[in-house]
Parts: structure tokens; C-alpha cells; sequence
């Protein structure tokens, strides 16, 4: 059987009071913490290698979350524009590397970063996902088209969205890219005004038999018409 | 002297019957199935995170996670029983008893076998509701080859070094070194392959390569057949044959 407890000796428990006030005083008496704005590593392929361990996915993805969360710091929170971004650009390649199929890093390539209001960083993010697109033409031509419509329309670089337009059409015809995405190049000429160019586009673009849609058929013809008569 | 012979399936099922028994009765094992509903838990969470692809988010980050759990409970739990056993004196009773050496670590094999491919099954439930269920077949196959082989090898220390401290540290070292043999090579190799590189590709000879046995692509790109995984099961077998023999020696040396 134990034994019971006897009284806690007063001098105890005031000693034990004056430590914890003591304890308090001293962090009162601190300079305040303030948060200073850390800037992204640059991303090592060696050792993203080795913590991968065989299995590159999960450091990808949780890669990817990291660098997704990386504008909200403790204490802060940073604009995209303050990010170092060819940094942000090795990570979402390194990333690529380690998971291809991995669809996000172009998401946030072409709909996050690429969407911040600074024309050259629009253009550094819009050059990214062109340059990855070429490594998997059937799942990546979305982010190059929503790209284009940044290049086009924010950044208004006819030359270059009619670029990145080109890689589109021009791509295998086996490639499981809509005729939509394939046909942005003739409406970009349309915009730069090269009409004859367009018609000539668009006449063959009927003539080869690839729309198989009515109603993109009567669509393009239409177009095709009101060309014409300018 | 009593007359050594391994094959006595009573017995053996006996020795194996009470090392899982007191394994998945273990605390260990209650922590393994809590942290197995919080890795699921964070799985989910990670997947909230996510602009898109949330299945691949969650099934990429809870394998990997409920991976590293079952190897960290495999080499707890074989260090710690046998240490344990060791200590109370109930190696040296059972040893009294009419069982050899030799059937003692057969059974304890056996049973540690048993225990690594229930943390497999577990780990497999886990992960079902996300993925399908063929590949998420042949990937609960390839941690059960990886567990198992991480059971032996925590046999094999722990029989080698009695202190539990020395068998964790040892069995964690093996199984890091596994798994990142194959990046240390082709660094090495990349670096033209000088005398570091020949060592590590002897050493690639002698220890498994966990990188290839139960990759998360299978669960969120559906890529995992059987003829992948077929040399994962012949190299299991023959490094648990390898590590079983090299613990019979030495528990044969061994004074108790």
C-alpha cells in the first residue's frame, strides 16, 4: 500500500510561483518578434533525387503543395509578383521531372503565376509551359492554350501567341488536342489582319476533312464567307 | 544434444502463432492503426489543398506515409519482442523446452512474415477507397515484399545485437540504404565512377532495392503489372532466405 501524500511545503509552491513569474517577466521584457519574407531556394535535382528514394510522386507532390503555400509565410503574406520567379520556375521543372503525368505545376504555371499584373513575369510563366509543352503535347495543350489567351490578350504579343498557336496545330494529328485549340492560330493571324493567309487556313482546314463537327463546320464556313466578302 | 531438425509444422506454427499473437495485440500495433487513420486523415487534407488532382495528392502522400509507418512498426516490434524475450528469460525457457534453435528462428521468421504482410493488408484498407483495386492489389504486394524482408532483417539483428537500441538504429540504416541504393549509384556512376561508385554498386548486389517495390505511380497512374513486380518477389525471397541463414548461424554461436 502507498503512502499518502503529505502537505506540499509552502516554500515550494512559492518558489514555484516566483519562477513561473520570473519566467513571464523575461518574455515580457523580449524585442517583439517581427516576420521577415524568406526567398525560395533553388531546387537541387541531386538531392530531390535521393529524398525521393525510388519513388519520385509523393516528394512531387508534396513539392508542389509546399511551393503552392510558399506566399503565406508565418506572420506574412507575399504577393506573387515579390517571388524570385526563375525560382519558381526550376522548382515547377524539377518538379516535372520527378512526376511527368503530374498536371498541377503547369496549372499553377499557367493560371496562378502566369496571371499576376507584371507583363514580364506573365511572359516567363507563358514561355514555361510552351517549352514543357513539346514533352507531352496530348496532356499538356491546355495550359499552352490558356497561355496563349494571356499572351494574346494581357500581354497583346500577337507574334508570340501566334508562336505558341503554331506548336498547337502543329502537332501529330494522333495528339488528343481539340480542333479548337488547333484552329487559334488562323484567329490570331485574323487578329494580326493577314485575311489572305486566313482564308487560304481555313479553306484547307475544310477541304482536309479534320472538322467532322456540323456545326463547327457551318461555324468555320461562315467565317470562311464573311472573309471573303471583306 | 537435441536432435536438430527444422521442418516440424506444430511447432513451427506454434512459435510463429505466439510471435503474432503478441505483436498484433501489441501497443505498438493500437499506435500503428491510430497513425494509420491519421495519415488517411492527412491524406484528405493534403487532397483540400489541392487546385486539382486531389486522388493523386492523397494517394502519393498517404502510401508514402503509411509505408515508412509499417517499416517503423515492423523493426519496433521485431527488435522489442525479442529483446524483451530475451530479458524476462522466456528465450532461455522456450529453449529448455523441446525446440531447437534452429525452429525457434523458423517459426519467429514465420510469424514475423505473418505480422509484416497484416500491416500490408491494413495498409491496403486504408488506401481502398481511393484507388483501384487491381493495382492497389499488386502495390499492397510490393510493401508486403518490402515489410517481409524488413521483418527478417530485424530478426537477424536482433538475434546478432542484443541491445534494442543497436537492432532500431541498424534495421533504420538498412532500410534507408535500400531504399536510396539506386540514387547513390547513378550519382556515383555520374561522377565517373571512381572507387566509391564500385563500392556502392557491391553493395546494390547484396541489399534489396525498395525504390522499385511499391512505387505510388501504381496508384494514381494504374501503371503496376505483374511482370514488374515478379523480380521484386524472386529478390525478396532470395534475400530472406539469405538473412534467415545468417540469423540461424549466428543464434547457433550464440550462447544462452
Amino acid at each position: 500500500m502507498g503512502r499518502s501524500g503529505g502537505r506540499t511545503p509552502p516554500v515550494l509552491v512559492g518558489l514555484l510561483i516566483t519562477v513561473l513569474v520570473l519566467k513571464i517577466a523575461t518574455a515580457m521584457d523580449r524585442d517583439p518578434w517581427h516576420a521577415d519574407a524568406e526567398q525560395l531556394p533553388i531546387p537541387s535535382a541531386q538531392l530531390l533525387m535521393i529524398v525521393a528514394g525510388g519513388d519520385p510522386i509523393p516528394v512531387a507532390r508534396l513539392a508542389t503543395l509546399w511551393l503552392q503555400a510558399f506566399d503565406n509565410q508565418p506572420g506574412l503574406s507575399l504577393a506573387y509578383h515579390q517571388l524570385d520567379y526563375q525560382r519558381v520556375i526550376a522548382w515547377l521543372e524539377q518538379i516535372l521531372l520527378l512526376d511527368p503525368r503530374g498536371q498541377t505545376p503547369l496549372l499553377l504555371a499557367s493560371r496562378i503565376y502566369g496571371e499576376v499584373n507584371d507583363p514580364i513575369r506573365q511572359g516567363q510563366m507563358a514561355e514555361f509551359v510552351y517549352r514543357q509543352y513539346f514533352d507531352d503535347p496530348g496532356q499538356r495543350w491546355r495550359w499552352l492554350a490558356h497561355s496563349i489567351s494571356v499572351v494574346r490578350h494581357q500581354l497583346k504579343d500577337l507574334p508570340l501567341a501566334l508562336e505558341y498557336a503554331s506548336a498547337l496545330s502543329d502537332a501529330e494529328p494522333a495528339a488528343p488536342i481539340p480542333g479548337w485549340a488547333r484552329q487559334m492560330q488562323i484567329f490570331l493571324r485574323e487578329d494580326m489582319g493577314e485575311t489572305e493567309a486566313v482564308i487560304i487556313m481555313l479553306g484547307g482546314l475544310l477541304d482536309s476533312g479534320a472538322v467532322q463537327d456540323p456545326a463547327e463546320q457551318r461555324f468555320l464556313l461562315q467565317r470562311l464567307e464573311s472573309l471573303k466578302k471583306r | 544434444m537435441k536432435k536438430e531438425r527444422i521442418i516440424n509444422f506444430g511447432r513451427l506454427v506454434t512459435i510463429a502463432g505466439h510471435f503474432l499473437y503478441d505483436a498484433l495485440v501489441s501497443s505498438v500495433m493500437r499506435f500503428y492503426l491510430l497513425l494509420l487513420v491519421l495519415v488517411v486523415l492527412f491524406g484528405s487534407f493534403a487532397a483540400q489543398l489541392a487546385v486539382i488532382e486531389q486522388d493523386a495528392f492523397r494517394l502519393a502522400l498517404s502510401s508514402a506515409m503509411v509505408r515508412l509507418l509499417a517499416v517503423a512498426v515492423v523493426i519496433v516490434q521485431g527488435c522489442a519482442s525479442l529483446n524483451e524475450e530475451t530479458r524476462n528469460g522466456q528465450l532461455e525457457l522456450t529453449l529448455a523446452l523441446d525446440v531447437s534453435r534452429s525452429q525457434y528462428i523458423v517459426g519467429r521468421a514465420l510469424g514475423s512474415g505473418l505480422f509484416a504482410i497484416s500491416l500490408a493488408l491494413l495498409a491496403v484498407l486504408a488506401l481502398g477507397w481511393w484507388s483501384p483495386g487491381a493495382q492497389l492489389a499488386l502495390w499492397g504486394l510490393g510493401l508486403a515484399c518490402e515489410l517481409v524482408v524488413m521483418a527478417t532483417f530485424t530478426l537477424f539483428v536482433a538475434v546478432t545485437f542484443t541491445s534494442l537500441a543497436t537492432g532500431v538504429l541498424l534495421s533504420l540504416a538498412f532500410y534507408l540504404l535500400s531504399r536510396f541504393i539506386e540514387a547513390f549509384v547513378l550519382m556515383a556512376g555520374a561522377d565517373g565512377g571512381d572507387t566509391t561508385g564500385s563500392v556502392l554498386l557491391w553493395i546494390s548486389w547484396l541489399v534489396p532495392n525498395f525504390g522499385r517495390y511499391s512505387q505510388s505511380g501504381w496508384l494514381i497512374y494504374g501503371d503496376a503489372t505483374v511482370a514488374l513486380l515478379t523480380p521484386v518477389v524472386v529478390e525478396s525471397v532470395v534475400i530472406c532466405a539469405l538473412l534467415l541463414l545468417a540469423t540461424l548461424v549466428d543464434f547457433h554461436r550464440r550462447e544462452i
